[in-house]
């Protein structure tokens, strides 16, 4: 079982990615609201996979992502930034930043899954 | 996956979301209402209407997403500037919002959503009220803040950072420490108080510095708000606030405290020059008095003799004269900043305009370190930033041009400084085309500000044709180009390095390049002036334009062709009267006067006084408005005896009028 982080602050879109993961059952997922939750749960156990919002209020995704990259207890965490087609520029940024991989809202189940598989192989 | 749970789980939330959109939208009325504006506020409903989008795409609600997608478009046009929050677009924004909860409402009971066209032409017809606005990207050039906090705003963040930049407001980086386990509680505790006094731009959460676990925020705020009270209104432990500073309010000796530690490590403090130059005024003002005190221990001695209190007096007039020369030393020293702060500045312009006129600009800087007073060094900018442009605009020739002629593509703009004695020299230099005398003639002469018949040789004259530039009403050129701007000429130039007391010249080589020269005085604050007499009226001469004085005769004097005129160690030296220059009533009689030879870069010139008096320091203080464009005067200043209130010459202005009255035609 991998552990996943997801951080989003769409509770309906979070607890839905929740049960993508877990339904495969190769995953245990850990659901944050936001980023201040997400900087509280990390050290909470080991992760192998964080999905992050980019638009998230107090803490957003790319400022998430360079804490993550920062850190050494937490920078081999591959992490995937979660955005939409408005902010591109934003997702660059992320990439620049470290970020394994995206995907763009809304999107399907299967394209969730074919994103997470490709980063984690890829790493 | 679209069960009956996750759809409740959706209504819920979607329910959520537009209530607190509508909440930020009624708050956002009242701010434009009251003539607010409130950034926050205007992202807050962005975030929101985002988060719907989200949620309305994730569980395939085409309509409202659609729609909604409309709505963020436009919300982020508002955020970003690039289209004005409007009554006409609120109203748009609240019926919009509308319609979505009513979309809700209608998922909820299963029923057809709502037609969305007329919403959207709505929309859509506020987009295209679209104003302009440019963010210049060099805005962020303007602060000096840690590069890499840059690459983690995302582009709202950094459109919020530009916009306060642009508005010039106090930017803080504030840097907070929390343990782990409650540190939720303090960082929402200390938005929450910063944002009723600041605009907080992001929140970067950064690792903790040691293994005691804890974990540190570096949050960037944009506040009208000085630091003390932020920080009295925050009065958190372990909250440490930096300012950001702007490029130009930088001061380089002070060493920056590094972050991490809650005391400051630097030592310095910043001043304000203000508060230097009042006390610079009282240290002039003690001078006046120990002034007096001499006079008073002189007049005792000649009554007493050599003996006794006089003596007392006389040794304590002497000693509290160098203490308070230390004392003057000191505020002087604490005024210098090295010139170095400006060609930073500088370097930045050049390589924005280089760009702008697609050219290649190698700008080269030395003595960086030369001090200057920093007063002085703000005016410079200006000037110096002119004489760049210039010599990028219309001295360096384009690449082609310069290869043509065997020069690298890349022209070269050297900017030097270097103290001289009492001056600084700057000079800024570059390897373009030079100027040629005879255009300048030929303009001058059609700007109407050289007499046809000036009788003026390219070859002997070159000295005085080439500063034709600096008159008003000149400029070579006929195109005014961006860089080098419209209106303001060479003549701005010269007379805003005269106010500083300087002097500008000029050397030029056709082909090779043209040299501007700048010579200044170290400090405006306090100067040593001779005190002179010229017809029983009183002046003072800044002593560090005096290179000698020469005690002449009538005989002496020479005149050609109208001007009087003194051969000094085999060099022809024009003379001024003070009497002619400022229509005083000439004392007859004397056989013997005084000449006071001044100088400043390489010209000369002899001030013909009556008598000297003493050597002083002073204070000048300006002359009102009304008096302030007299040339030849500097200011005036006290000198703290009967004589009372002199008037301080302008030296560089004298020799300017004494040189330039034979060849330049009276505009006045």
């Amino acid at each position: 079982m991998k552990n996943v982080l997801i951080v989003e602050d769409s509770k309906a879109i979070r607890s839905m990615m929740r049960v993508s993961f877990e339904e495969t059952g190769r995953f245990f997922a850990v659901e944050a609201g936001n980023g201040f939750e997400a900087l509280k749960t990390l050290p909470t156990r080991h992760f192998d996979l964080i999905i992050t919002d980019i638009n998230m209020p107090d803490i957003n995704g790319l400022e998430l992502i360079s804490f993550v990259k920062s850190n050494s207890a937490y920078k081999e965490i591959p992490l995937i930034i979660v955005s939409t087609e408005k902010s591109e520029e934003d997702k660059k940024r992320g990439i620049a930043l470290g970020a394994s991989g995206y995907i763009v809202k809304p999107f399907k189940k299967e394209d969730l899954m074919t994103t997470v598989n490709k980063v984690l192989e890829g790493k | 996956m679209k069960t009956d749970r996750s759809i409740k789980d959706f209504l819920a939330e979607a329910e959520d979301i537009l209530e607190s959109a509508n909440q930020t939208m009624l708050s956002l009325e009242a701010d434009q209402a009251a003539g607010r504006s409130a950034p926050d506020l205007v992202n807050a409903l962005f975030r929101a209407i985002h988060s719907f989008k989200g949620l309305a795409g994730m569980f395939g609600l085409k309509v409202s997403s659609d729609l909604s997608h409309k709505l963020e478009f436009l919300l982020d046009e508002i955020r970003l500037g690039k289209t004005a929050l409007s009554r006409e677009a609120l109203d748009v924004l609240f019926e919009t919002v509308a319609l979505l909860g009513r979309h809700v409402q209608q998922a909820g009971t299963k029923e057809q959503p709502e037609d969305i066209a007329v919403a959207l032409d709505r929309i859509e017809g506020i987009l295209k009220t679209k104003h302009s606005t440019t963010v210049d990207r060099s805005l962020l050039d303007q602060i000096e803040i840690d590069r890499g906090l840059l690459q983690v705003l995302t582009e709202y963040e950094e459109y919020r950072l530009k916009e306060n930049i642009r508005e010039h407001k106090n930017l803080f980086t504030i840097k907070a420490f929390f343990e782990l386990a409650d540190f939720e509680k303090g960082i929402k505790h200390l938005n929450e108080v910063l944002k009723k006094n600041a605009e907080i731009i992001c929140t970067l959460p950064t690792a903790a510095s040691e293994a005691g676990g804890g974990i540190g925020f570096t949050i960037v705020a944009g506040t009208v708000t000085g630091r003390a009270e932020l920080m009295s209104a925050v009065n958190m432990p372990n909250v440490s606030f930096d300012a950001v500073p702007y490029v130009e309010a930088r001061k380089a000796e002070e060493p920056r405290s590094e972050l991490g530690g809650l005391k400051s490590v630097s030592n310095t403090v910043r001043v304000d020059i203000y508060k230097l130059d009042n006390l610079m005024n009282v240290v002039g003002e003690m001078h006046l008095t120990k002034n007096i005190i001499g006079r008073i221990a002189r007049e005792l001695r000649s009554m007493q003799g050599f003996a006794g209190l006089s003596v007392d007096l006389h040794k304590a007039q002497r000693s509290l004269e160098r203490r308070l020369n230390d004392l003057q030393e000191g505020i002087l020293e604490v005024r210098m900043v090295p010139i170095g702060q400006i060609f930073t500045r500088l370097s930045q312009m050049v390589r924005k305009f280089a760009k702008d006129v697609g050219k290649e600009i190698d700008l080269q800087l030395f003595g960086e370190e030369t001090k200057l007073d920093k007063l002085m060094i703000e005016d410079l900018a200006d000037p110096l930033m002119h004489l760049i442009r210039n010599a990028i605009d219309h001295g360096i020739e384009v690449p082609e041009m310069r290869n043509k002629q065997g020069k690298p593509d890349h022209g070269v703009v050297k900017l030097t400084a270097f103290p001289k004695g009492n001056h600084v020299v700057i000079t800024v230099e570059d390897d373009g085309a030079g100027i040629d005398p005879q255009k300048i003639l030929a303009k001058a002469v059609e700007k109407g500000v050289l007499a046809a018949d000036h009788g003026l040789d390219p070859e002997t004259d070159r000295k005085e044709i080439l500063d034709l530039i600096f008159l008003p009403g000149f400029t070579t050129r006929e195109t005014v180009t961006e860089i080098s701007g419209r209106g303001v000429g060479m003549d701005v130039v010269k007379r805003n390095v005269s106010k500083l007391s300087g002097m500008i010249d000029i050397d030029t080589d056709l082909g090779m390049g043209t040299q501007f020269i700048l010579t200044l005085p170290i400090t405006l604050a306090i100067i040593k002036a001779l005190v002179v007499e010229s017809s029983g009226e009183v002046f003072a001469v800044p002593l560090s334009a005096v290179l000698e004085i020469i005690q002449a005769t009538k005989d002496q004097v020479e005149t050609v062709e109208t001007r009087e005129v003194m051969a000094i160690r085999g060099e022809t030296v024009p003379l001024l009267r003070l009497t002619q220059a400022f229509k005083l009533p000439p004392k007859a009689g004397n056989n013997s006067f005084y000449l006071i030879l001044v100088g400043l870069a390489e010209r000369r010139l002899g001030i013909v006084v009556d008598g000297l008096r003493d050597q002083q320091e002073i204070v000048i203080k300006p002359l009102g408005k009304r008096m302030s464009e007299i040339p030849g005067i500097a200011g005036a200043t006290e000198l703290g005896d009967k004589r009372g209130v002199v008037l301080v010459l302008d030296v560089e202005s004298l020799i300017e009028g004494a040189l330039k009255k034979a060849v330049v035609v009276s505009r006045g």
